[in-house]
């Protein structure tokens, strides 16, 4: 949201501030440089759409990692994203463009001709130099904006150009001249000034010294200083590439085998920052607990269904900081575990999400259907009737030691009324010898997870 | 914070927490559905700054940049140009009793003969360009204040011209062509002779068509149809205020360049982006045997009939010759542009490297340290 806003006050700067610079040569007579519809047509068909698909598709770092890191949301609450000094940063940038994009035709042209002698200097060569730079400019910055390329950002950032083109080459034509002398003042402009080669040598060096600074300065920060979610992003790339070999294994299920890490991997609406933070949040909502012990019964019924990647995540991490590595059944050390573990259930997830035939390839593989009449029958008191209820129909096991990780690390109601479900869910596991202890919260999902995973 | 909005997200049709279990079925579900476009899991590429990328593309700039800077400049430094201003601000100028005595009402016009010397012989064909400073040309106002109808050779335009022409649009009777910018039409009329060593003078033929675009020729600027005579299509007009002849009788002699469609009228009307401008006037056709240059080394003589007052308005007033290649006349900014840039680049690309090589964070693992 904030490249967005940026953006838009960069290409209107960029847009606008080339009236300013032109009135020193005008007479300040407020003479337009622009062809009067090109000035109509700019903010609302050839730069609107690219900029929208960026606002609504753009995702800086996939779902999954962003809530492995909540840290990522920390600049969004401390209003890094957009403020003043980002603002004026944007401006003037726009200003830097409107600079380059009126003093290099002037320079260039004023003194040009024609290879049949006439002078480029004309006033309505300028304008179609300066108007198709302008937007081939503003059209590079957004493609360099764009972090996310889906099919829909490609086909209005192209698209953008190419009706450009197309409406300037149709409004300059001999036709819609013949119909409204008038109005159409620039028949034949487009087709004499888009053959010249100085034109476009003008073009290409007015995009390379916009953009190039603005590549250099970001080069440089990515370099530096990267922010957390660029690092996130640099992360999931390198995960991609190794992660490729081990992908085509769990293709199986998938359509066509690609490399889950690269296509369909990203869920969610996740974003990583805000451009504004409204208000506080609701830290202390939650840290109090209080909407945890009712949505811990949602949660044991998600958990039961899809797979505990999440919750596995959490809970290793809390088992990493809090408690010692327990255990039993062979498994590694937390932190480790967390790595391999990590990167297991993000393929579940990820195949869940990709579609819904994975799923019960997953929940067969959990504890079998045969503990959940026992759980129907046998629960301990403290746990709610609606979780046993909510177990049968979900008809596949849990892991319930996924579900216990979070709370262990939270707060100590969440821990209580996991604790109770997970002794309900707990007691008669044995034959999958998953856990060690039945009350001790050791984290059995790494070797749960190694079954699925290979 | 977690558990609610994921649970939402994963599971169509299920409540979060404390509303769902018991009363889930009489609840409408408001949740987008589960496909691709709507949950945001459209398949993308996510391209990433890298060295690897960003370095090699300011090398390549840079590598390309120079050598078509270079070019350009060579060329630019093979174009002759000439150019010599008459305005006659000097008392010293030929030009100069001229420029004084200028009146419009002036019958006889006043003529005046500026000497120069080429130093180097100009081959191909020439271009003439007169050039005026301080005209401005992109004023708003004067824009503005054309009809093209009217000069597309709409009859109704013909004897009503457009409000915009105001106030060269009618005195006594309809003006056509209407307008400010017809109406400052340039008059100055200009000869070249070239003197012989032995003191004879040869006048240098000029050529006053295809100076134009075609498109304003063929298509933007049409006479009147009805009769060839043009005398009789343009009766019930006026000539502009300040022309000493109608637009009937710019060419008289050839009527495929009399009328509206005269190049030099059709060349003043396409008006200029800046202050500073040159129109191009006539073209020095190459000699057909291609061994003599066009205008070899030597001594000149411009002949200029003065009708065009600039000095009220402080204006300047210049003829250029030059010679043309196929990047247009002389223009050394560009080359030295290209050149600057692609030098700025390249060396941009190698503090670069070297800034990433010294303190760049590298981290090429798949774990995040923090």
């Amino acid at each position: 949201m904030c490249r967005f806003l940026c953006y838009f006050f960069y290409k209107n700067f960029a847009f606008t501030m080339v009236h300013f610079w032109f009135g020193f040569f005008c007479g300040f007579s407020a003479q337009t440089v622009y062809d009067q519809y090109f000035i109509t047509l700019y903010n609302i068909v050839y730069t609107s759409l690219p900029v929208l698909a960026m606002g609504i598709f753009d995702q800086d770092v996939p779902e999954q990692r962003s809530l492995e890191y909540p840290k990522l949301y920390e600049p969004g609450q401390l209003n890094l994203l957009f403020n003043k000094r980002e603002f004026f940063i944007c401006i003037t940038q726009g200003i830097y463009t409107s600079v380059v994009l009126f003093f290099l035709p002037y320079a260039i042209l004023s003194h040009g001709t024609q290879g049949t002698g006439e002078p480029l200097a004309d006033y309505q060569t300028f304008a179609v130099t300066t108007a198709t730079a302008l937007v081939i400019v503003v059209s590079v910055q957004i493609a360099l904006d764009t972090g996310y390329w889906t099919a829909i950002n490609h086909f209005f950032v192209w698209g953008s150009v190419g009706s450009f083109f197309t409406i300037m080459l149709a409004m300059h034509s001999q036709t819609l001249f013949s119909i409204f002398p008038n109005q159409f003042h620039f028949v034949g402009s487009a087709q004499s000034t888009l053959v010249q080669p100085l034109v476009w040598l003008t073009i290409v060096l007015a995009t390379v010294i916009c953009i190039v600074p603005v590549l250099a300065f970001r080069f440089l920060k990515l370099d530096l200083k990267p922010q957390l979610s660029d690092t996130v992003r640099y992360t999931q790339l390198v995960r991609q590439k190794t992660r490729k070999p081990a992908g085509r294994c769990m293709g199986g299920v998938r359509v066509g085998g690609v490399p889950e890490g690269r296509l369909g991997a990203r869920g969610g609406s996740r974003r990583s920052g805000y451009a504004f933070a409204h208000q506080e949040g609701f830290g202390e909502l939650i840290t109090s607990g209080k909407n945890m012990r009712l949505s811990s019964l949602a949660l044991a019924n998600f958990a039961s269904r899809h797979s505990s990647s999440w919750i596995d995540t959490l809970r290793k991490k809390k088992h990493s900081n809090t408690h010692p590595p327990q255990s039993a059944s062979g498994e590694s050390s937390p932190a480790p575990s967390y790595v391999s573990g990590s990167a297991p259930p993000l393929s579940n997830s990820s195949s869940l999400l990709g579609g819904s035939q994975d799923t019960p390839v997953e929940e067969g593989t959990h504890t079998p259907p045969v503990i959940l009449p026992q759980v129907a029958s046998g629960p301990p008191t403290n746990t709610p009737p609606a979780l046993a209820s909510a177990q049968v129909p979900s008809a596949d096991a849990l892991t319930p030691t996924s579900v216990r990780s979070p709370g262990g690390d939270s707060v100590g109601g969440w821990n209580l009324s996991l604790g109770a479900v997970q002794d309900a869910l707990f007691g008669w596991r044995g034959g999958a010898a998953h856990t060690s202890g039945t009350s001790s919260p050791g984290p059995p999902p790494v070797p749960k997870d190694t079954n699925h995973t290979v | 914070m977690m558990a609610p909005s994921y649970n939402a997200k994963e599971e169509d049709g299920h409540q979060p927490g404390a509303t769902g279990h018991g009363g889930a079925g009489t609840m409408t579900n408001k949740k987008p559905d589960n496909t691709a476009f709507k949950q945001q899991r459209l398949p993308a590429w996510q391209p990433i700054l890298t060295a690897g990328t960003v370095l090699p593309a300011f090398f390549v700039i840079g590598l390309i940049f120079i050598p078509i800077g270079v070019g350009l400049f060579v060329t630019s430094n093979n174009i002759k140009e000439f150019e010599i201003d008459y305005t006659g601000v000097d008392m010293s100028s030929p030009c100069y009793n001229c420029s004084q005595s200028y009146s419009w009402n002036n019958t006889q016009s006043c003529t005046c003969s500026v000497h120069f010397s080429l130093d180097q012989p100009f081959e191909s064909n020439v271009f003439m360009y007169y050039g005026l400073s301080n005209f401005y040309q992109n004023h708003r106002r004067y824009v503005k204040s054309r009809d093209d109808s009217q000069l597309n050779g709409d009859k109704t335009s013909l004897q009503s011209p457009s409000k915009e022409c105001e106030p060269y649009r009618s005195s006594d009777k309809p003006i056509a062509p209407c307008g400010a910018i017809a109406n400052s039409l340039f008059n100055d009329t200009l000869e070249l002779y070239y003197i012989d060593p032995n003191g004879s003078r040869t006048a240098i033929p000029l050529v006053k068509k295809g100076i134009a675009w075609w498109t304003d020729k063929h298509v933007k600027f049409r006479n009147p149809s009805g009769n060839n005579n043009l005398t009789v299509v343009f009766q019930g007009t006026s000539k502009p205020v300040n022309w000493r002849k109608p637009v009937f009788e710019l060419d008289p002699l050839d009527s495929d360049n009399n009328g509206f469609i005269n190049e030099d009228f059709i060349v003043w009307m396409r008006t200029a982006a800046l202050p500073t401008f040159r129109k191009l006037y006539c073209i020095i056709q190459k000699k057909p045997n291609n061994m003599t240059p066009t205008l070899p080394r030597g001594e000149y003589i411009l002949e200029v009939t003065y009708n065009y007052p600039v000095r009220s308005f402080d204006g300047r007033k210049r003829m250029i010759l030059s010679t043309i290649s196929w990047m247009g006349g002389k223009n050394p900014f560009l080359g030295i542009a290209y050149i600057t840039v692609g030098s700025v680049c390249f060396c941009l690309g190698l503090v670069l490297l070297s800034i990433h090589y010294r303190y760049g964070k590298r981290n090429n693992s798949a774990e995040i340290s923090s």
